[in-house]
């Protein structure tokens, strides 16, 4: 699979905030892209992520605060009447359905040889803390700061795709 | 071959996200079709269909279980009047290409705006009832 974990961050920063402004009326106000030196991820309140590619995976995750996530199901779901006992569980789909959006808008950007490149069904994590990661991966991120709520994207891939 | 083009359709959704289902259900709905299966994965997709026979069929690609191009590529290998729009985030125009050769007739890219499945909608019959 040829892709570089820096082209992949950047077209996926740059997707998330035109998906935010255009889709969500979120303003990303920062952002902060940069390599993690240590080896653990500190997570926010719900986390989803889906991998790309087949070998090797490259695992792409958004972990959201909860003030944003909160204001992403309200703008996802506003056409749709959502009870009370089903908003959690379509909070969490909502996490899911964004990262999978947003991941597959991204990998139109690549060409892989006449290769389709393959996504993951995206996966939900709540009340997770952090992620550890062994030294043959490496972490990619970008804090985004916006007008309703941070939220984090991290890239994890094995350190060879770094050199692509 | 029907002799009138329909205006309303029998839909299956196929997609493995609640919300996705309910999303589109309205749009159909709002364009004056009717929702008659909906399947969360690439195996029920193919149940479903056998079961109740849609008109037409909005299909994902990424879902556990089988993906979406799988899933096409049996349904219109056993009905050749199937008629299916791939209705995904998957951008890639290799993507593309693959859904056509396992038979998709459509194919929308997620977020979608009602008036772009509208008319995927309207190639597909325009195409058959001309």
């Amino acid at each position: 699979m040829n892709i570089s974990i820096k082209h992949l961050m950047d077209i996926i920063s740059t997707r998330t905030v035109d998906f935010f402004n255009e889709e969500m009326g979120i303003a990303v106000n920062e952002q902060d892209i940069r390599l993690v030196e240590n080896n653990r991820l500190e997570l926010n309140y719900l986390t989803s992520v889906v991998t790309v590619g087949s070998t090797p995976h490259i695992f792409v995750i958004f972990s959201y605060t909860k003030n944003i996530i909160d204001k992403i199901f309200d703008i996802y779901t506003e056409e749709l009447e959502i009870l009370d006992e089903e908003r959690l569980e379509y909070v969490e789909e909502t996490a899911g359905d964004i990262v999978n959006i947003i991941v597959g808008n991204s990998i139109a950007d690549f060409e892989n040889n006449g290769i389709a490149i393959s996504l993951s069904p995206p996966i939900v994590i709540s009340n997770a803390q952090s992620i550890a990661k062994s030294r043959s991966v490496k972490f990619f991120v970008n804090n985004l700061k916006t007008s309703n709520g941070d939220m984090s994207i991290f890239c994890v891939c094995p350190n060879e795709l770094f050199e692509v | 071959m029907k002799e009138q083009k329909p205006t309303s359709l029998n839909f299956m959704i196929v997609d493995d996200s609640g919300i996705t289902t309910r999303k589109m259900a309205k749009v159909l709905e709002e364009l004056g079709h009717n929702v008659v299966g909906v399947a969360r994965t690439g195996r029920e997709a193919i149940e479903t269909y056998m079961t109740v026979n849609p008109d037409m069929v909005t299909m994902d690609i990424t879902m556990p279980d089988m993906n979406g191009i799988e899933a096409t590529k049996y349904i219109c290998s056993e009905y050749k009047d199937a008629m299916i729009i791939m209705v995904t985030s998957h951008g890639q125009e290799q993507m593309v290409i693959d859904a056509i050769k396992a038979g998709a007739l459509g194919y929308v890219i997620k977020p979608f705006k009602p008036e772009t499945l509208k008319a995927s909608i309207d190639r597909i019959l325009d195409k058959f009832w001309k």
